[in-house]
């Protein structure tokens, strides 16, 4: 895990970034036994540890920062409500992970207008700039045709391929068949070329 | 084998895990194969969506908000309650508290107990003073799950450790 220094007003001040350290699974697990005792400080090595999966699936779903920043924020303020009903019979992540989808899919049910994300970033004249502008084009023309696929098909999508959890864990998370988690998958990456190849189309 | 294949058994293929006869059927038809390589295409364009980084200092800051908004919440109550106050009676009996205010720790003051049985009258026993106070005031789930001292009674050793254990939690610092 990388640092940053900021001054502050008592000096400079270390914040560290990046990658949550691993949390092993013991540790996770004394972690969630606190939380049920009531250690409001313990959610915290579990956020820390989860915070960046839970953004980046919130991230796919709504497809700007503003809603992701809303939505994962939810999702652990929920996990931690309900987590003296957490038995353990998965994993933990799937269980945050459950929660997360199901935040996502209220916000869409809910049909709140989504976030127009800005970009806020200067051109940038350094070699290779262009390289990542077409990259960075490249990955929106993606997440705008994910956004587009029926919400099944998205969340399985989104679990299996980005989050590359197994056919199971996705399963269990959607509360589907295995089978069912394989024909939407198969479906969304149909539809995905689909989209991706009519946005192509009406850019041009 | 007839007819073209299932979506599922597509997947196996374009995941490469499909059985020997699904295999060979994609590689003879024509329909099942362009689907599969369709599905393979999306595959492949949808590794370029990387989501993009948040600034450096984001994931400090979500923390914080979200330990604010959990910090909101109410406490948690803990299903075992009832025996919580047992234990709670019993060492706070021992280190003579006063209620809800952190003091110096007068030992002398803290009656060498031998059983429940032994316990001192209601007027004379601090830490049941102390119990009742928290019951009233109602501001401590665990303890105000209890509604009279008579829940105290008939705790296992499990339970009592279990209950020693949150209390050392929930009054940290105010007990040995």
């Amino acid at each position: 895990m990388s640092a940053v220094s900021i001054l502050g007003p008592v000096g400079h001040l270390t914040i560290p970034v990046g990658d949550a350290p691993p949390l092993e699974r013991e540790s996770e697990q004394e972690a969630i036994e606190a939380c049920r005792r009531g250690e409001r400080e313990a959610f915290d090595r579990l956020v820390l540890r989860y915070q960046r999966d839970v953004y980046r699936v919130c991230y796919r779903y709504v497809n700007n920062h503003h809603d992701a920043n809303d939505l994962a924020q939810e999702a652990f303020v929920k996990a931690y409500r309900a987590i003296g009903r957490f038995r353990g019979d998965s994993a933990f992540s799937t269980w945050l992970y459950r929660i997360a989808v199901n935040s996502c899919l209220n916000f869409r049910a809910l049909k709140r207008p989504a976030t127009q994300e800005v970009d806020e970033q200067l051109p940038d004249r350094r070699a290779g700039a262009l390289d990542d502008i077409e990259r960075e084009e490249r990955a929106r023309c993606v997440r705008d045709a994910v956004r587009r696929l029926p919400e099944k098909q998205r969340a399985t999508l989104i679990l299996k391929v980005y989050e590359e959890l197994t056919h199971e864990e996705v399963a269990s998370i959607l509360g589907s068949s295995v089978g069912t988690v394989k024909a939407n998958l198969f479906h969304a990456l149909g539809n995905l070329r689909k989209l991706m190849g009519a946005q192509t189309r009406k850019e041009r | 084998m007839f007819g073209h294949l299932k979506d599922e058994a597509l997947l196996d293929a374009v995941e490469e895990l499909a059985g020997e006869e699904a295999a060979r059927h994609v590689r003879e038809c024509a329909a099942c194969r362009e689907r599969v390589e369709e599905a393979r295409a999306a595959l492949r364009a949808s590794a370029e969506a990387a989501v993009p980084e948040p600034p450096a200092l984001f994931w400090e800051s979500f923390r914080r908000q979200v330990g604010r908004r959990i910090a909101a919440e109410p406490r948690r109550a803990v299903r075992w309650l009832p025996a919580f106050a047992a234990l709670a009676a019993a060492l706070l009996l021992a280190v003579g508290l006063s209620n809800r205010t952190p003091r110096p720790l007068d030992v002398s003051l803290a009656p060498v107990l031998p059983a429940w049985s032994a316990l001192p009258a209601l007027e004379d026993d601090v830490g049941a003073q102390v119990i009742q106070a928290l019951i009233a005031s109602g501001d401590d789930p665990p303890v105000a799950a209890c509604r009279g001292l008579e829940c105290l009674e008939g705790l296992t050793e499990e339970e009592s450790s279990a209950v020693a254990s949150a209390l050392r939690v929930e009054m940290g610092g105010r007990i040995l």
